[in-house]
């Protein structure tokens, strides 16, 4: 059996805009790429920030099975020191790439790659020097190894941020929108850095995006999130291209309907189609809360992380 | 008969939200000192994170500060030496005619070491980098986090408090202080001399009685304020820096206030050190 590289138990996180995601129970296994995605307005942002440890959920566990020096901060009698090494710790461990791919302006490509590894490790020069050549020349980005991000494009700018996620040699890499907005060229140099390092390294991917079109190749399953819950695990032979959309397509005409039906209720209306869900009930965890619950609050009792 | 007016009721009056007049001058003072304490907070938890990061990344917050004393000190010598020379001539020719006048003369280099060395080279250094630098460093800091990079060393891992606000502690203060022992350089001999070139000074003006008066209680009364003068220089900065939160248009606001502060709080700090801090002179 694959060992579990990241585990959440009935995970309750407040979103920014739609609605706050409940009862989110994912496990990912070790070297696994997993895509999330979303029918209708959904905080995938959020949510990643949560698997990657950026901030604590407002209720239930997130587990990174393979640092059990991290369970610590499931910890609630641990010391500040333990956990702020252990936060630490995920930092280095818990790549994360966002959206906005904030480089640091004030320094050139090559340096804002270099920078977690003179940070963290006081590597020394040569050390620095060969890693970030290897990953320049594995992102193509030499010609721009010497230019200040700010005169780049988005897809050179979400490379270098890429590499500088990669250089540590992550256990979990986790990836807000990679290439949404980037050209091919771009993107495919992304793919195949991302499927090597994944192979080579048996690195954990997820990836938070609502177009995953051109993350099928990359990704083993695809999570469906509507309405704050997980609806739909597509994988295997449906992940290829047409039959991804097929579905898609049909999960998003259902969750129309559902946003018709709430938005103009009747007295003799018939009761709202729900969204067909193929995740297995989880019957071996604590209840899950009501369903279609709009409500924002956690369920109650809320339970505390640790537990 | 029926009401033909057409008057608009007057809108209600909207209660003043300032507070009265008796209460403004004790909320201003806790405003102060909240703000004094939050400046405090930040230079403590700037050293504490050498515990919290032991020698992470002592390399690149050595590049960091070194970048920070050239851009502060090294930049920042020639208008120093030319403010230092020029003031320390006028200076010690207004101290050796006037005091003449007045029957004083012999007060002449004492004078000028107090007034000259004591208090304007710390206050005038702090003022040339506050101009320069502490502007500098808000807009750094201000932009940085309008573009989201402070979130992304935090993502990385990184301490902001070693990486971003240390070095500039660090570097401020040193800079404050060399240019602080430069200027007074410059003023005792530059000024001695340019202002003896010029005819300015009395042939009873010494330059070896001006050296004398210089002791070591006025060289360490001199460092304290330059040392105290970068660090408030330098936590203002960083502390109206960081606190642009989404908006560019915040950070000339958060520029201009820290300036303000940094200036009100030099001028503050120089008054107490005059004033608590002893320096024994022999005349």
């Amino acid at each position: 059996m694959t060992p579990l590289a990241l585990s959440t138990k009935d995970l309750f996180v407040r979103a920014k805009q739609g609605p706050a995601f409940r009862g989110i129970g994912l496990e990912v296994s070790v070297g696994e790429a997993l895509a999330i995605t979303s029918v209708g307005s959904a905080d995938l942002s959020g949510l990643l920030e949560v698997l990657a440890g950026l901030r604590e959920p407002d209720a239930g566990t997130v587990r990174w099975n393979r640092l059990p020096a991290l369970d610590v901060l499931n910890d609630p009698q641990s010391g500040e020191v333990d956990r702020y090494r252990a936060r630490r710790w995920l930092r280095q461990t818990n790549a994360f790439v966002s959206d906005s791919v904030a480089l640091l302006n004030n320094l050139t490509v090559a340096e804002n790659i270099a920078l977690p590894l003179r940070y963290h490790f006081n590597a020394p020069e040569n050390t620095v020097r060969e890693r970030t050549e290897t990953l320049l020349a594995e992102l193509e980005l030499e010609a721009h190894a010497t230019e200040r991000p700010a005169w780049l494009s988005i897809g050179v700018r979400r490379r270098a941020a890429l590499g500088r996620a990669l250089i540590l040699e992550p256990t979990s890499l986790f990836l807000d929108a990679p290439i949404s907005d980037i050209d091919e060229e771009s993107a495919a140099i992304l793919l195949s850095v991302l499927a090597k390092y994944s192979k080579a390294t048996k690195m954990t991917t997820v990836v938070a995006s609502f177009d995953c079109r051109r993350l099928l190749s990359l990704v083993e399953r695809v999570l469906v999130i509507g309405e704050g819950r997980i609806v739909e695990t597509i994988s295997g032979g449906s992940l290829e291209e047409t039959k991804y959309f097929e579905r898609l397509h049909e999960l998003h005409d259902a969750h129309r309907e559902i946003i018709k039906t709430r938005s103009a209720p009747t007295a003799d209306a018939a009761p709202a189609p729900t969204v067909e869900s193929t995740q297995p009930e989880e019957s071996e965890t604590s209840p899950t809360p009501e369903a279609n619950s709009a409500s924002d609050d956690p369920p109650s009792p809320p339970e505390q992380r640790g537990n | 008969m029926a009401n033909t007016s057409t008057q608009i009721a007057p809108p209600p009056r909207v209660q003043s939200t300032k507070a009265p007049i008796w209460l403004r001058a004790p909320l201003s003072m806790l405003r102060t000192t909240t703000y004094v304490i939050v400046l405090f907070s930040l230079v403590y938890r700037a050293f504490a994170s050498l515990y919290w990061e032991g020698r992470r990344a002592w390399r690149l917050n050595y590049r960091v500060t070194r970048q920070q004393v050239y851009f502060t000190a090294v930049q920042s010598l020639p208008l120093t030496v030319f403010v230092a020379v020029a003031m320390g001539a006028l200076l010690m020719h207004q101290a050796s005619v006037v005091l003449r006048i007045w029957g004083a003369a012999d007060l002449a280099e004492w004078l000028t070491v107090l007034v000259l060395f004591k208090e304007f080279a710390p206050l005038t250094v702090a003022l040339v980098i506050i101009a320069r630098s502490a502007n500098a460093i808000v807009i750094e800091l201000g932009n940085m986090k309008v573009n989201g990079e402070i979130r992304a060393l935090d993502v990385l891992g990184v301490n902001i408090d070693r990486f971003v606000i240390l070095p500039r502690l660090i570097g401020m203060v040193v800079s404050v202080v060399l240019l602080t022992i430069i200027f007074c350089g410059a003023g005792l001999w530059g000024g001695f001399y340019i202002a003896k070139w010029f005819g300015l000074l009395e042939s009873d003006f010494l330059f070896l009685t001006l050296q004398a008066n210089f002791t070591p209680a006025i060289l360490i009364n001199i460092i304290l304020r330059a040392f105290c003068f970068g660090m408030v220089i330098s936590s203002v900065a960083c502390h109206h820096g960081l606190s642009v939160q989404v908006s560019p248009v915040e950070v000339p606001q958060q520029a201009s206030q820290g300036v303000v502060r940094a200036l009100s709080l030099c001028f503050v700090l120089n008054f107490l050190i005059s004033v608590y801090v002893p320096t024994d002179f022999e005349l």
